[in-house]
Formats: structure tokens, sequence, C-alpha cells
């Protein structure tokens, strides 16, 4: 048992850097190690019939460290504070057309297609970073796994959009862009801005934290609206 | 290399905050992450003087060039819905990727048009005159 966890531990490194040098050969969404070092432990995983419970246990220490990252955020949020309070009317008017239409849109469209009421309270919190959407789930009567499993894909949408939408609309702002990512993609979508600057960078973070709160807000607020609507239909 | 001791030191020092987030996280029962928590705490500490930035600017440095890693476990976990792979995980791939294009794009257009409206105000870095 010691010996699996030790072995996931080490495999998920070990592919982890396999996958970024094979992404400085072939640069481009597909090869990045997001989606590579995933696949590729999913398939052996699956080979070697070793249940994910295992493999997340040996590997909790690496997912601890996300919660570090998230923490380390505070220094560039720190050293750009004076630019983002410059911009604060257009940061909370942004954010918060954007969580309004991340709740509306997932609402109506998974009505749409037939994917059920249970699915539809449970896209509502999609565009907030995976751990506040998972409490906030359970908050309004979603399932949190289908939740988790929604953001989860929304991180990757928004990264595998972003630069066709920021040559489309032209973006320019670093500001701009930041929040773009940060609404869009949460934590995926803060480690590429920062790929793309420090300002950007500090910009999405802002927008993961402010963009969690307002989305609350809309949510609870929207919530008797939904309730009815869904029991309408 | 000591260059890198001193990055660990200062990774160190964010776990701390971490483990700070989530000790107050738990004791006040509050709904929010103690991670976020965390970050909130150091900013104030940063803020107030009590961090100096030169204190924990490395290790952040390093830990943001290695961020993909810690998804990865989590991401993994995707296997664990089997269903994302048939006809509902097609249906639930289309309201994802028609609603983040949604959010993405009103988010930037309203951002990049109030940002615009300013420009008048408020004399702006042109990048041109940067380079």
């Amino acid at each position: 048992m010691i010996l699996w966890k030790t072995c996931s531990f080490l495999l998920t490194i070990v592919f982890y850097y396999a996958a970024k040098r094979l992404n400085k050969k072939k640069p481009g969404m597909l090869f990045s190690p997001a989606i590579v070092a995933p696949a590729g432990l999913i398939l052996l995983l699956l080979l070697t019939d070793i249940p994910y419970q295992a493999y997340s246990e040996g590997t909790s220490a690496i997912s601890e460290m996300m919660g570090v990252a998230t923490v380390a955020f505070a220094v560039p949020l720190y050293r750009n504070w004076s630019v983002l309070m410059a911009h604060r009317r257009m940061i909370i008017y942004s954010l918060a057309t954007g969580s309004l239409i991340a709740i509306v849109a997932g609402v109506s469209t998974t009505m749409l297609l037939g994917l059920g009421k249970a699915a539809a309270i449970s896209v509502i919190p999609r565009s907030i970073t995976l751990p506040v959407a998972v409490s906030v789930s359970e908050a309004i009567g979603g399932m949190p796994t289908m939740t988790a499993v929604f953001g989860m894909l929304t991180s990757f949408a928004g990264v595998f959009l972003a630069p066709t939408i920021i040559k489309r609309l032209k973006l320019r702002q670093p500001v701009s862009i930041g929040l773009m990512y940060g609404m869009g993609a949460h934590a995926l979508g803060m480690v590429k801005s920062f790929e793309r600057g420090e300002l950007e960078g500090s910009s999405a973070t802002l927008a993961v934290i402010a963009g969690a709160i307002i989305t609350v807000i809309w949510a609870f607020t929207l919530m008797p609206v939904i309730t009815t609507w869904l029991a309408a239909v | 290399m000591k260059k890198w001791l001193s990055a660990l030191l200062q990774i160190g020092l964010l776990l701390g905050f971490t483990w700070l987030g989530k000790g107050v996280a738990y004791a006040l029962h509050l709904p929010i992450p103690g991670s976020l928590l965390g970050l909130l705490l150091l900013f104030l500490c940063l803020h107030m003087g009590w961090v100096r930035l030169q204190w924990v600017e490395a290790g952040a440095t390093l830990l943001f060039s290695q961020m993909i890693l810690f998804f990865v476990p989590s991401l993994v976990g995707i296997m664990q819905y089997p269903w994302l792979f048939g006809i509902k995980g097609l249906l639930v791939l289309i309201v994802v990727v028609s609603g983040s294009a949604l959010v993405m794009v009103s988010t930037g257009a309203v951002a990049e048009r109030l940002f615009n409206s300013k420009r008048g105000e408020v004399k702006q870095r042109d990048p041109v005159e940067n380079v």
C-alpha cells in the first residue's frame, strides 16, 4: 500500500515533467501538461486497474500545494493593488455582468438540453474557483460532484477559448485580459494569465476572489426566481 | 543553490499561512475555503507591513512556475465520471463551452469598453511608447 502511494506520487511528478518537455517541442493547447499528464496517468491507472481512491491518497501532498499556491497569489495582488484599485469600477461592472451571464446561460442551456433540474442547479456555481463552488453547490441544493465536474471542464474550456476571444474582441488592456481569464477559467486561468504578465495575473486573481463573492450574491438573490422557473418547467 | 534554499524556506512561510487560514476557517466555522482566507491574511500582513515582500516573493514565483503540477491529481479525478465520455458528456461539454464563451466575451468586452471610456480622464501608458 505504501509502495503504491509513493509510486503514484513519483509517477505524477515524472509524467508532469515529461509532459512539460513535450510541450516545449510541441507548443499548443492540446499538448499542454494540464492535458497530457492527466491523460497519461488516467490511461496508466485504467490499464493497471488501480482505483482512483488509492491514487488520490498517494498524491494528496501535491493537491495540498494547490492551497499554498492560492495563498501565494497574495504577492502579485499586493504588488499591483494600486493599479487594480484605480480600475475598481470597471472590475466590479465586468465581473457582475460575467457572473450573471454564467448563471443564466448555465441554467437555461442545461434545461434546454434536458440534463435535468439537479444538473441545472449544480451548474450555477461552476464559474467560481472549485473549493468555493463545491460548498456553494451544497448550500443551494445542487450535487457537489457534478459541480466539481462542471468547474473542471469550465477551467479547461476557458483556457482553450481565451486566445481566440482575445484576438476577436481585440482586447489590449492587461486588466481586461486578466479579468476575462479569472472569470472564465478561474484557477487554470490564473496560471495562464500569469504567463502573459504580472498585471494580467493579478487581475485574474482578483477576478477569482471578487467573482466568487459576486456570483454567490447573484446566486442567492436569483435562487427564488430559478426555483419557480424550474418548478414550472 | 542559496537562492533555491531561500525560495524553499519562503514556501514554508506560505505553507504556514495556508495552515493558519485553514485553522481559522475551521475554528470559526466559516464557509470560505481556508486557502482563500490564508490569501487574505497574507495580503493583510503585507499591507500592514508585518510581512515584507522579500520574505515571500521568491517562494511565490517558484510555486507559480510549477502550478500546473498541483492540478494534475484533481484532473485525473475526471476518470471517476465515465459518463462524461458518452452522449451526456457531450451535452455537458456544449453547456460548458457555450456558457464559458458567453461569460468571457461579456466580461472582456465590458472591461475593455469601460477602460476605453476612461481614457479621456486618465492618461494611460501606451504600449508602443514603452518598446
